[in-house]
């Protein structure tokens, strides 16, 4: 049953893909939307202005596991805004507690450099691997938060209850933060001290790419997104009405 | 070809023989699905070992140019450079191995996650002080009557206990499922070739 119900999903979900690509090709299509992405940008230039810095926190997800695909998404939504940052070289400092994350997150901050021609600015110490398990990495990311001039603290990706490490150090340097992840425990540290517009939880965090790079593939995945969703929502209703009337044994 | 095509080709065939072989485990799929999975793993030991280096370049750096960091990063340059004799020297049983592990790196690891049961409390308190909601009411009213629950013996708490745990299993498998399909769409697009996270654009 399991096995089929995999099947579909996926099945579903690339006609889906299929479909909403040929359709919104040009075109952004309507969609909900996320105010922590649109302003990740701004943190830039905001930063900049006070002469500090931003910390970008990408946590303990890496790319051999299940976590990969926050990880991606996580770094998709941050294009925008590390972009902007190679614009002004005003490099943002990306800490990281998986080995794999660390290469691929030196490699995004590199293309962000590239893609203006200028690739040789980036310099590596731009992406710091502080420590590899998740509760050593949060407390060296939250010292940083705490010693060095930091304006912005942005937290995406794999955290769990070791988040509360860095929301400490945001409350008490009163640093403007934003922060999503997909874990439960995580997004329950996070809740109290984000507020609705500086949080995303669970599968919105998949939505950063089409909000912040706006093309096709993006856009079309979101939409897909909320198909496979609505037929998820159908199927617990079908079920639960099939079990009330005493059919599911 | 070398900055596009190939890491795309390599990430599509690679995708779909890994999905596959997660679906048809009696076939030789599987066994194909197993051998990359295990290439993956020891991509991931080198690069942890790119890793460590970071960690001396930074502290390192930091020990050159800015005094007032300059004894924590000695002290975490000293130590990952003692560490990686004793372990790499000796190997991972050695009693010294060992002892750095079981008096060292779990005992520091263990008091820092009991802290961020006290943190997290902490900080509930202080969002009263930051969003003065309802909601942020029903949050600290749910620590609490959560913390209380698990005092054995307390019958009303246990059943308080019973009642908040069946709303919470409720919105994390909402939360559970939507998480699976943004992990399916994003790993979907990877593998039909429409969105390139490990290549030039």
């Amino acid at each position: 049953m399991g096995f089929y119900l995999a099947m579909g999903i996926v099945f579903i979900g690339v006609i889906a893909l299929a479909i909403y690509g040929i359709r919104y090709r040009d075109t952004a299509p309507e969609t909900r939307e996320f105010p922590v992405f649109q302003a990740l940008s701004n943190e830039v230039g905001r930063v900049a202005e006070e002469g500090n810095s931003i910390h970008i926190a990408l946590g303990s997800g890496g790319l051999v596991r299940e976590d990969a695909m926050a990880s991606i998404a996580s770094l998709q939504a941050l294009t925008g805004l590390l972009d902007l940052a190679a614009t002004y070289d005003t490099p943002p400092r990306i800490t990281v507690a998986d080995p794999t994350l660390y290469l691929l997150a030196g490699d995004w901050m590199r293309r962000s450099y590239a893609r203006l021609g200028e690739a040789s600015l980036y310099r590596p110490l731009m992406v710091q691997f502080s420590a590899p398990t998740p509760v050593t990495y949060a407390a060296m990311a939250a010292t940083n938060l705490f010693d060095d001039p930091i304006g912005s603290n942005i937290m995406l990706g794999q955290f769990n209850q070791e988040v509360s490490f860095l929301n400490d150090a945001v409350l008490r340097r009163g640093i403007y933060s934003v922060g999503g992840t997909t874990s439960l425990s995580g997004a329950g540290s996070m809740y109290p001290v984000l507020a609705e517009q500086q949080f995303v939880l669970g599968e919105d965090l998949f939505a950063g790419g089409a909000e912040v790079i706006s093309r096709s593939p993006y856009w079309s995945s979101l939409l897909a997104q909320d198909v496979l969703r609505g037929i998820v929502i159908l199927g617990i209703v079908l079920a639960m009405i099939y079990s009330l009337l005493g059919m599911g044994g | 070809m070398f900055k596009r095509t190939l890491p795309t080709i390599t990430a599509m065939l690679v995708g779909w023989l890994v999905l596959l072989g997660a679906f048809f485990p009696s076939t030789p799929l599987y066994q194909v699905r197993s051998l990359l999975i295990q290439w993956a793993t020891v991509l991931g030991a080198f690069a942890l070992f790119l890793a460590y280096l970071n960690i001396l370049q930074v502290h390192l750096a930091r020990m050159a140019h800015t005094k007032r960091h300059w004894t924590s990063s000695f002290l975490v340059t000293v130590t990952a450079i003692g560490a990686l004799i004793i372990v790499g020297g000796k190997g991972p049983q050695h009693p010294w191995t060992q002892l750095l592990l079981n008096y060292v790196l779990v005992p520091g690891e263990s008091a820092l996650l009991a802290m961020t049961a006290i943190v997290l409390t902490l900080t509930g308190i202080q969002l009263l002080r930051v969003r003065r909601q309802a909601e942020s009411a029903v949050f600290l009213i749910v620590v609490i009557l959560a913390l209380f629950s698990v005092i054995p013996y307390w019958g009303f708490f246990s059943l308080v206990h019973t009642w908040l745990n069946t709303l919470a299993i409720g919105g994390m498998r909402g939360i559970v499922i939507g998480v699976a399909l943004g992990v399916t769409m994003t790993g979907l697009r990877i593998i039909v070739g429409i969105d390139r996270p490990h290549s030039e654009e």
